[in-house]
C-alpha cells in the first residue's frame, strides 16, 4: 500500500482531481464552486439548445431547465460514468425531446413558449441575416428527421463534438452513432436536393 | 465518409451557425440556480425539532468523551492510476487516494469514504501514529512528502493511511515524473538498483526519526532519491517501502 501511495504522491493534485469533478463535489457546499460551474457551461448548453431549436424564447426555457435540473440532482451524477459536460448536454438533450413531444401534443415549454415568430427566432445582432437564412434553412430540413439523426448531426456539425464525445452524451456506442450520423446525412442530403439546395 | 453523402456533409462545414447571447438571461438564471442551492443549505441547516433534539443529545455524549471535533463527508470523485479510487472531502481541502485493494477490502466505495470521515476524526483526536515519512526528491527538489499514518476505525480495524504534507506547500514546488518514468523508477526498484545514501535523523511532528537515503538515476539522467523516514524510538524496525510495482 505504502508504494502505491508513494506513485500517487508523485503526480500533482491539479491533475489528481479534475477541475469539474471537484467543483461539483464542493458545490452542496459552495455556492461559489455552483457559480463557476454554471458559468463554464451556460453559453454552450444555450448555445447547443439554440441550434437545436431555433427559437430564442424557448432556448432560454429549455436552458433554464436544464441548469436547474442538474443542479438539482447533482448526487445523482456519476462520476466514473459520464463527465459533467456530457451529463449536461444529456439533460439538454432530454429537454428538446420533451420540447418537441409538448409540441407535437399541442402542449407548451414553460410559460412562454410557443411557436417562433421573427423576434423568437432571431439571432444575436452578431449574426447576419442572410447566414441565419441559411442555417433557418438547414433546420428547417432537419426538422423532417428523426430527432436521434438531428441530434447527432447538430452535435458533430454545429457543436464540433467528436464521435467519443457524442457517444458519451447520447449513450450510445460510437458504431451506432457512425451508422446513425450517415443515414441522417442521407436523409437530409435528400431533403435538400429536393428542394433544390443541393444539385442532383 | 461514403461518397454518397459527400455533398451534404461540405454543405454543413460551410454553413454559418447562428449565435443567440443574452446576457440579462445568463444572469437572472445565475441568480435563480445560485438561490436554490442556497435555500437547500438553509433547508438542511434548519432540521426538524426531533433531529435537533437527537443531534444535541449525541453532541452532549461525544463532546463529553472525546471534546468537539469537525467530522467531514469524504464523496468518491473517480478513479485514477491504476484504478486507484480517488476521493475528495467537502471542504475541498483534503483529497485521498486509495487502491482497489483498500475499496475491495471494505465493503464499497461508500464505505471507503465512509472510513475515510473515520479517520479524519481518529486524527483530530490525536487517535493516530506516525509511523513513516516518505519522501521524494527528483532531481534534487523535493517533489512530495507523505506522511503514513496507522489509526483505528469506529468499528475497531487498523488501517494505515497517507496523506500529503499539508503544512509545507510541498505542491508548489511540485515536480513531477512522467508516468514513462515512474515505471522506470518501479521497475528500478524492483531489481534493487538504488545506490544507498545512508541514513539522515530529523526531527518531525516532534519526533526524531531516522531516513533511510536511496538514489535512482533513470535513463535520461533524471535522479530520484526516495527517503524512508520511521521514528527512532520504534521498537522493532519497519521494512519501509515495499518494492513493488512504481505505476
Amino acid at each position: 500500500m505504502a508504494d502505491d501511495m508513494l506513485a500517487c504522491s508523485l503526480e500533482p493534485r491539479s491533475e489528481m482531481l479534475a477541475e469539474d469533478q471537484v467543483l461539483v463535489a464542493a458545490t452542496r457546499q459552495d455556492t461559489e464552486a455552483a457559480g463557476r460551474l454554471y458559468d463554464k457551461y451556460y453559453s454552450e448548453i444555450l448555445g447547443y439548445i439554440y441550434h437545436c431549436t431555433l427559437n430564442r424564447t424557448v432556448t432560454e426555457d429549455l436552458t433554464a431547465n436544464v441548469f436547474l435540473a442538474a443542479f438539482a440532482h447533482l448526487g445523482r451524477h456519476r462520476w466514473t460514468q459520464i463527465p459533467f459536460r456530457a451529463w449536461l448536454y444529456r439533460i439538454a438533450t432530454n429537454e428538446v425531446r420533451m420540447h418537441y413531444r409538448r409540441q407535437k401534443y399541442g402542449m407548451t415549454a414553460g410559460r412562454r413558449a410557443r411557436h417562433g415568430t421573427s423576434e423568437d427566432t432571431a439571432p444575436s445582432a452578431d449574426t447576419s441575416p442572410a447566414a441565419t437564412e441559411e442555417y433557418r434553412f438547414v433546420h428547417q430540413a432537419l426538422l423532417q428527421l428523426r430527432l436521434k439523426y438531428r441530434t447527432v448531426i447538430i452535435l458533430r456539425y454545429f457543436e464540433d463534438k467528436t464521435m467519443a464525445e457524442i457517444s458519451e452524451i447520447t449513450g450510445r456506442k460510437e458504431g451506432t452513432i457512425k451508422s446513425q450520423l450517415h443515414r441522417g446525412l442521407a436523409q437530409l442530403q435528400e431533403i435538400l436536393m429536393r428542394w433544390g439546395v443541393l444539385p442532383e | 465518409m461514403d461518397s454518397n453523402i459527400e455533398k451534404v456533409e461540405r454543405y454543413l462545414k460551410g454553413v454559418h451557425v447562428p449565435q443567440h447571447v443574452s446576457d440579462p438571461h445568463r444572469q437572472q438564471l445565475r441568480r435563480r440556480v445560485l438561490g436554490r442551492i442556497e435555500e437547500t443549505q438553509r433547508a438542511s441547516g434548519h432540521p426538524r425539532r426531533w433531529e435537533v433534539t437527537a443531534a444535541l443529545a449525541a453532541l452532549i455524549c461525544i463532546a463529553g468523551a472525546v471534546g468537539a471535533f469537525v467530522v467531514l463527508k469524504y464523496y468518491a470523485v473517480g478513479q485514477g492510476p491504476a484504478s486507484a479510487n480517488r476521493f475528495v472531502s467537502e471542504d475541498r481541502e483534503r483529497a485521498h487516494v486509495l487502491s482497489t485493494s483498500d475499496t475491495n477490502d471494505v465493503m464499497g466505495i461508500g464505505q471507503a469514504a465512509g472510513n475515510l470521515g473515520d479517520i479524519d476524526a481518529a486524527r483530530q483526536k490525536d487517535g493516530t501514529e506516525l509511523v513513516q515519512i516518505i519522501e521524494s526528491e527528483v532531481n534534487g527538489r523535493l517533489a512530495n512528502r507523505m506522511f503514513i499514518r496507522k489509526c483505528t476505525l469506529s468499528d475497531g480495524r487498523m488501517k494505515t493511511v497517507g496523506e500529503g504534507d499539508p503544512d509545507s506547500r510541498v505542491q508548489s514546488l511540485l515536480v513531477t515524473l512522467p508516468t514513462a518514468a515512474r515505471r522506470e523508477m518501479s521497475k528500478l526498484r524492483q531489481a534493487g538498483k538504488g545506490e544507498t545514501l545512508g541514513t539522515q535523523e530529523r526531527q518531525m511532528k516532534g519526533r526524531l526519526f531516522l531516513f533511510r537515503r536511496e538514489r535512482y538515476t533513470l535513463h535520461d539522467g533524471t535522479t530520484v532519491i526516495l527517503s524512508v523516514g520511521e521514528p527512532k524510538d520504534m521498537r522493532q524496525p519497519r521494512p519501509g517501502v515495499p518494492a513493488g510495482s512504481y505505476p
